[in-house]
């Protein structure tokens, strides 16, 4: 009887724990956001002065960012010129990445050859290569392909930096549809690339759509190279601009916000209607040995 | 070489040498030249390059501010993977127990922040730090306000901060890894454990944690890398500062390439950063 309460009371103690944990993080988690949406919603002189709950909001400051001309010392911010920036860089990176990738890993997968293994390898090398690593060179050659004042002069790296780990995603998963097959497709009459095309990528839907997003964050949320290449003004992605709309001190920090959150928006949009493909895809090349 | 396997190159080739074209052109390339790179002393500004031998790297190690982030990215990177992979574990148990309620909105809403791109949380974190920031707002609405500090401005507590930065990003995705693993142990295996008596905390003991050993070890290392890699974070929230108590490796490349242009030098730290990176990627898939 005795043993019986006890042990009942100690999952209560430990039930109580876990609620306290788990919810404290999410506290945590969310503070941040409502702390700049609150931000976002002042006047400027009221950004100081409370923590969530000024006397009074506004959207002004959206509808300013939507014009790209704040009358607060008439700060300009481009923010839409840099979010479509910000698709095109993504949008042409990932497609690059994920055909050449697919491509490839069909050869490595399904062809033999001379000097597979050695190509494989080197390719996967690339995999954990940090950007800062090959950030000096690749300015010396984005000036000799005459591309460093175009959005080219990110994309190029990007592929070349996002083709290593898709590569390998796709190669594995391509290992594992049977190879009868390709051959009874071989017997059909189908080459390599309608193999690849009819009956390799419709079974590949799941591969994809991870990878997709894997790369899609890669390219999205990226800043270091950016940083470096992109020198031009009207060339700069939003990671780049949001570091820039901050200068050290001077931009009052309810434009700081307001821009800050509108960039934060599509990646929480696309998270909400993918989200399971969002866990899969983020968590694929960790657990994937 | 005959005839056959000239067809059988074409066949393998054709479909790979695009990936080889940008791997070569845009990764083995200018890692060969920053290696290069490493052994001259080149000013941007002058156009000037003289070989120089392992000139830059002797000096590297004379260089107290190269020296000091040094020290600060091993420091940031140990406190980033012992803070983010107890707390995820911590998580990950409790998730996987289900006692409580909202599990499944938990695991969403601890995943967002690692979507994020690090430039924005660190433009967020930026404003809680600050000397009249969230953080100080709070502790002077609770009667701290001697507790208040200008946290990214003082030496001592502006790692601190980004280090916080980082792990408020890092654990969820951690944290749904370690889930996931949780959830391949067949639930008999706790059935029968708590048959032979055991408690909660023996299970977490000695059945959780062994199993999810091999994990541990693989996120451990994907963030000894995340740590060596850090650049956003350190260049929104400190820019390296206060006098370098901040500098990583990464913001100490930077800004001895943009700001002093020392390609040369710069070129050192790079090859010295990817070495460590290519030491842990090879302890990683030794495994």
């Amino acid at each position: 009887m005795f043993k019986f309460r006890t042990r009942n009371r100690s999952n209560l103690f430990l039930s109580i724990l876990e609620y306290i944990i788990m919810y404290s993080w999410l506290i945590l988690v969310l503070f941040p956001f409502l702390w700049i949406l609150s931000l976002a919603l002042r006047k400027t002189e009221a950004v100081y002065t409370a923590l969530f709950f000024p006397k009074e909001y506004t959207f002004e400051n959206f509808i300013y960012l939507f014009e790209g001309h704040f009358p607060y010392r008439n700060i300009q911010i481009n923010f839409f010129g840099t979010m479509k920036n910000s698709f095109i860089v993504t949008i042409v990176s990932v497609v690059l990445i994920i055909v050449i990738s697919t491509i490839a890993a069909y050869g490595f997968a399904k062809i033999r050859f001379f000097g597979k293994n050695i190509a494989f390898y080197l390719i996967l090398s690339g995999i954990m290569m940090p950007v800062q690593v090959i950030m000096l060179p690749l300015m010396i050659i984005t000036k000799v392909l005459q591309i460093q004042n175009s959005l080219f002069s990110v994309i190029f790296p990007y592929v070349a930096l996002g083709i290593p780990l898709s590569v390998f995603l796709l190669t594995g998963f391509f290992k594992n549809i049977p190879n009868e097959l390709v051959e009874a497709a071989k017997i059909e009459g189908c080459n390599d690339w309608q193999v690849l095309l009819k009956i390799i990528l419709p079974l590949s839907k799941p591969a994809l759509s991870a990878n997709i997003i894997l790369q899609f964050l890669f390219v999205w949320n990226e800043f270091a190279l950016a940083l470096a290449l992109l020198r031009r003004s009207d060339l700069l992605t939003l990671p780049v601009e949001i570091s820039k709309v901050q200068g050290q001190y001077m931009t009052p920090w309810n434009i700081v916000s307001v821009s800050t959150i509108c960039a934060m928006l599509p990646v929480l949009i696309v998270y909400m209607i993918f989200q399971k493909q969002f866990v899969a895809g983020m968590t694929a090349g960790a657990l994937k040995e | 070489m005959n005839k056959r396997t000239l067809i059988n190159i074409f066949r393998g080739y054709q479909f790979i040498f695009l990936a080889l074209g940008f791997f070569a052109v845009f990764i083995l390339y200018p890692l060969i030249l920053v290696f290069k790179n490493s052994f001259y002393e080149i000013n941007t500004l002058s156009q000037e390059s003289i070989f120089i031998y392992f000139g830059n790297y002797i000096k590297l190690f004379q260089d107290f501010i190269f020296l000091r982030s040094l020290l600060n990215t091993f420091t940031y990177t140990v406190a980033i993977i012992i803070l983010i992979n107890i707390l995820a574990i911590i998580f990950a148990i409790i998730l996987d127990r289900g006692k409580i309620k909202g599990n499944y909105f938990l695991r969403v809403v601890f995943f967002v922040p690692a979507i994020l791109a690090p430039v924005l949380i660190g433009t967020t974190f930026k404003r809680i730090f600050a000397p009249i920031g969230a953080l100080n707002l709070i502790l002077k609405s609770l009667n701290l306000g001697f507790l208040t500090h200008n946290w990214l401005g003082v030496s001592s507590l502006a790692m601190i901060a980004v280090i916080l930065a980082t792990v408020w990003q890092c654990a969820g995705w951690n944290m749904v890894l370690y889930y996931a693993r949780l959830k391949e142990i067949p639930k008999e295996l706790y059935e029968a454990a708590s048959i032979d008596g055991a408690s909660e905390f023996g299970i977490i003991q000695h059945i959780k944690l062994p199993l999810m050993k091999d994990i541990i070890g693989i996120l451990v290392v994907i963030n000894t890398i995340g740590g060596f890699k850090v650049f956003d974070f350190i260049y929104i929230m400190t820019r390296g500062g206060p006098a370098h108590k901040t500098e990583v490796l990464t913001s100490f490349l930077y800004y001895q390439a943009f700001d002093f242009y020392s390609w040369g030098y710069a070129s050192s730290v790079a090859v010295i950063l990817f070495v460590l990176v290519i030491f842990f990627t090879w302890l990683r898939l030794r495994k």
